[in-house]
């Protein structure tokens, strides 16, 4: 589609969408919040990109003990082991349980890395002001929004299997911090995709 | 300052469209980005209403009632998804369980949160504290994980099936059901009860 033939951008139009209940409104506005609902009005997310930055270098930092450190402490007739979660994944594969496997190794292992790419690749290509592939960023980037919050999945299934395996000496299950760390993850990756302000990646200074 | 509510501005792109008449399962798309716009066919109070407080009641059940009863020689042993929240509040891992613990009740937040407005907006009243309640309401939705939980039971279930005896209690199927009655009250166009405010 020709630059001539799209709609108009809202900075263009000199007008202003709330965040919170879509109403569109003159951007020259004394108050600087929405007339309907009272919410502060902005162009774009404050300091989006500097956020969502720390946001997702805070979770790549806390990635390390979250796989490092156990999530669960077994104890068993007096053996005692304790698994992480590649260690959980690979007892399932081992076990010929693919399956399972599989689900566990996407939402603990898959999800978490593929959105750090991909917020690293959005931030760094909105930074630069990057001309191609807007729209597949776009979707890109809903689909980082989407799929976050599926890796919530193994903090859930350790809290409920430590909940139901305590049988005092025939056997019980611990949590143990690995699951915090990753827990703190899954949130601080969730926080970044939300700081991200998606109108950056059609932001072009040349254009304008 | 002037209001324009005929316009629409897409939240991907910023690119401002004339907000478009829709009907019942209809949905508008951003021509530059491909996303969906903000805006959809006229919310349905009644069915809301129902929606939501059927969501009330589910919660309760899914939360309160075991979702997974364990066997083993004969001893026998039963978990809520408030215990498994609660179980990580022991020991190192205590830092977790509060926001873990906070997210399992955002589904039951938000239904309450409709259900106050849409009382009022189905007399054709605005609600006491409708800009705090819409907006947190909005705000909470990300955080919504009933679908989570549900897949998570079922990956705990499966995991302990090799070792133990595993039953289905009655909160899996209330988590179930209250997936599918979640997912049938998003799809509707939430954001266009702002309407209702004066």
């Amino acid at each position: 589609m020709n630059q001539l033939d799209r709609p108009p951008r809202a900075t263009e139009l000199g007008v202003i969408s709330c965040h919170e209940c879509t109403l569109v409104s003159d951007a020259q506005n004394d108050t600087g919040r929405c007339p309907r609902c009272g919410a502060s009005l902005h162009q774009r997310k404050p300091a989006s990109l500097d956020r969502t930055l720390a946001l997702l270098c805070a979770a790549l930092i806390l990635y390390l003990p979250a796989n490092l450190f156990p999530v669960m402490h077994t104890s068993q007739f007096g053996h005692f082991s304790d698994s992480t979660i590649l260690s959980g994944v690979i007892a399932f594969w081992k076990a010929g349980e693919w399956d399972i496997a599989l689900i566990i190794f996407i939402a603990s292992v898959a999800i978490p890395c593929a959105k750090f790419i991909a917020l690293g690749w959005l931030v760094w290509c909105a930074h630069r002001h990057a001309p191609t592939g807007r729209r597949e960023r776009t979707r890109l980037y809903r689909a980082v929004e989407f799929i976050g919050y599926w890796s919530m999945l193994d903090v859930i299934v350790v809290g409920l299997v430590c909940a139901l395996v305590h049988f005092d000496m025939f056997g019980s299950i611990e949590p143990m911090p690995g699951i915090a760390f990753f827990g703190a993850v899954v949130i601080l990756t969730m926080l970044a995709a939300l700081c991200f302000d998606p109108r950056l990646i059609w932001d072009d200074p040349e254009y304008e | 300052m002037r209001i324009y509510p005929h316009l629409i501005v897409c939240e991907h792109c910023d690119r401002v469209f004339h907000r478009p008449d829709l009907v019942h399962g209809q949905r508008a798309y951003c021509t530059v980005c491909g996303q969906g716009l903000p805006c959809g066919a006229p919310f349905h109070c009644e069915r809301g209403l129902a929606l939501s407080l059927a969501s009330v009641i589910v919660f309760l059940l899914a939360m309160f009632y075991p979702v997974i009863r364990i066997g083993f020689n004969g001893l026998h042993s039963d978990a809520t998804l408030l215990q498994s929240a609660l179980v990580l509040t022991h020991g190192i891992c205590a830092p977790i369980a509060v926001p873990v613990t906070c997210i399992l009740f955002v589904p039951l937040v938000q239904s309450l949160m409709q259900c106050w407005l849409l009382l009022f907006a189905m007399q054709g009243k605005t609600a006491p504290g409708f800009v705090p309640v819409m907006r947190s309401s909005a705000r909470l939705r990300p955080w919504s994980m009933a679908e989570v939980c549900l897949l998570a039971v079922l990956v705990a279930m499966i995991k302990l099936t090799g070792y133990l005896d595993v039953q289905p209690g009655i909160g899996l199927w209330s988590l179930a059901a209250l997936t599918l009655l979640n997912g049938l009250f998003w799809a509707q166009d939430v954001k266009s009860l702002w309407e209702w405010k004066q």
